[in-house]
């Protein structure tokens, strides 16, 4: 299975400036990573659950601001972008520098999500 | 560059000018049109255009595309001559406005430069968004997607001593979802444009309203024709920022100095009532997130918001050099251009009528049965009004009820701009060009929903 989710996720880790890619079920574990460089896994200190939990926050934020259904999270830096949808039981993680083409980014992060949920999404569970 | 530009102002004066100014525009851009999602063209492009402007006793033009020192030199000659040629045939010299001179050079922000973004993946978002509209529904049977991006970097120079570099970002996305069921074609518009980089395409979603575009065109199918007659009207925010552009464009001085022209209904009000109270109009060409922003106008002078009309009351135009000489007024960087080939004048940039504390709930809840508006598919513009919506609603008892197909609809700005009743305390902008030959102005027109007490709609 991790073969056949890395090829679907191979549409978003192609995307110039993506960094790191993360897939977690709707529990927050880890079913898939991927770094561009083996720095780039080093740097990275981030568990399935800070994801979650950053999502999670965001949707409870979104639900008290009066809005409805969260559909992504997109957190700047001054060198960076991140960015975590959830599709069905699938959430998807992506991290990029600021060369990566932020609205081509939104748009594959949705449809390596929604590609996952469809494929994987009762397995994943 | 400097140096060559300031070669050039320095021969006009030397030949005898007043006053003279070279400005130069390199637009770099790219369009690209998919329909039905098929590419139909991708046209990238680098336009040079500069021009020269001479003053003795009137204007001389000369406009040119390159910025060779022999041509631009060549190009001083000729407007000085046509200056001093134009000059003995007026009744009048030309005076300009005395400003103090300005050295600047503005970078581009913080943006996703479009010039360093593949065509390839410009292609991608928008073949993402035809799909996601074209699967909504088997009724949808025309996607058209107008995508065009540019960076202008634009230098000017005068003979006062001003040199300003800026370098200016555009984007924008046209969307067409055509939906047909039978002999029943109903058609939906979406813009999205802002002097932005490539992540406009990010936070206007373009990919969510295409979805929107489709599902409303395939919903109007089954809508009823709107009724004709006078009726109290609610427009939404585009349809509002349609006659602030209309109403903005006769602030302009150049208009008002030719009363019998289509724009020219403001000239010698200034002081007098021109529309209702609940209108405020301001021009404002250096609010961040407008399609158009620029920090100097085609004249060198810093821009900044004018409010023109103060609760219905026409307080100012928007003023050239040359105009503000004439109503001794201060020019406040309103000047525009399409591009250097061009000479500038006063045109509005982002036209935006002010908002108020009302929500659209309290401008409805006393409307017992009138019409609401929304979406702009076509337009003419001028003293008369006409625009073509894109859908309504109807309003029963102060509640939104039943949706209705477009409708079109006239507004006489010499007396239905007194009948707006109250405006709402939202805010949206509806960008839009502004044609001149084969060029044209990228402008825009915002601002809260507005209730008109009664206005001629045709179904």
């Amino acid at each position: 299975m991790v073969e056949d989710i890395a090829s679907v996720v191979r549409d978003l880790s192609s995307l110039y400036g993506v960094n790191s890619v993360v897939v977690l079920n709707s529990e927050g574990e880890k079913i898939y990573s991927w770094h561009r460089t083996e720095a780039d896994q080093r740097r990275f200190q981030l568990s399935g659950k800070d994801i979650k939990d950053t999502f999670d926050i965001n949707k409870e934020f979104i639900r008290l601001a009066g809005g409805d259904q969260l559909r992504n999270v997109i957190l700047r830096g001054r060198e960076n972008i991140a960015v975590i949808e959830q599709s069905g039981s699938v959430i998807v993680f992506a991290f990029t520098d600021m060369r990566a083409n932020l609205a081509l980014l939104l748009i594959r992060v949705r449809r390596v999500a929604e590609n996952l949920a469809k494929r994987f999404g009762g397995a994943l569970i | 560059m400097k140096d060559v530009l300031e070669r050039a102002v320095d021969k006009a004066m030397e030949l005898g000018a007043e006053y003279a100014d070279v400005r130069v525009q390199r637009t770099y851009s790219n369009t690209i049109r998919i329909v039905n999602g098929r590419v139909e063209r991708t046209i990238p492009s680098v336009e040079l255009t500069a021009s020269i402007r001479v003053l003795k006793g009137t204007w001389g033009f000369s406009s040119l595309t390159s910025i060779s020192e022999t041509d631009l030199l060549e190009a001083v000659d000729k407007a000085f001559k046509t200056a001093k040629v134009g000059a003995e045939r007026i009744p009048e010299p030309v005076k300009i406005k005395e400003v103090k001179p300005v050295e600047d050079k503005v970078r581009l922000g913080d943006i996703q430069d479009p010039r360093e973004i593949p065509i390839e993946e410009k292609m991608e978002i928008i073949f993402e968004c035809d799909k996601a509209a074209r699967s909504i529904d088997a009724r949808i049977v025309r996607t058209d997607y107008n995508y065009s991006d540019s960076v202008k970097e634009k230098y000017f120079c005068s003979s006062e001593g001003s040199y300003i570099e800026e370098i200016i970002p555009f984007t924008e996305l046209r969307i067409v979802v055509v939906a047909r069921e039978g002999e029943v074609i109903q058609q939906t518009i979406g813009r999205i444009a802002a002097s932005a980089g490539q992540e406009l395409m990010a936070y206007a979603d373009p990919l969510e309203v295409s979805e929107r575009l489709a599902q409303d065109a395939v919903k109007l199918l089954s809508a009823k024709s709107p009724p004709s007659g006078r009726y109290p009207v609610v427009v939404d925010n585009g349809i509002t920022g349609l006659i602030a552009l209309s109403t903005g464009l006769m602030t302009s001085a150049y208009f008002a100095l030719m009363p019998e022209s289509e724009l020219g209904s403001f000239a010698g009000k200034l002081g007098q009532k021109v529309c209702s109270e609940a209108i405020t109009l301001t021009d404002d060409p250096t609010s961040a997130g407008m399609p158009v922003i620029f920090h100097y106008d085609e004249e060198g002078i810093a821009a900044e918001p004018v409010n023109m009309i103060e609760s219905g009351v026409l307080k100012t135009y928007i003023h050239s050099r040359e105009t503000a000489y004439k109503f001794n007024a201060e020019p406040r960087g309103h000047s525009r251009a399409p591009n250097a080939l061009f000479q500038p004048k006063p045109i509005v940039s982002n036209a935006i009528i002010k908002s108020s504390d009302l929500s659209f709930e309290e401008l409805i809840e006393d409307v017992k049965e009138g019409i609401y508006l929304r979406g702009v598919v076509g337009a003419t513009i001028g003293r008369i009004i006409q625009c073509t919506t894109m859908m309504g609603y109807r309003i029963v008892n102060g509640e939104i009820g039943e949706p209705l197909k477009g409708a079109t609809f006239i507004v006489d700005a010499s007396k239905d701009l007194f009948n707006v009743d109250a405006v709402a305390n939202d805010f949206d902008v509806l960008p839009l060009r502004l044609i001149e030959g084969d060029k044209f102005y990228p402008v825009s027109g915002g601002g809260p929903h507005m209730k008109f007490k009664e206005l001629k709609i045709g179904g």
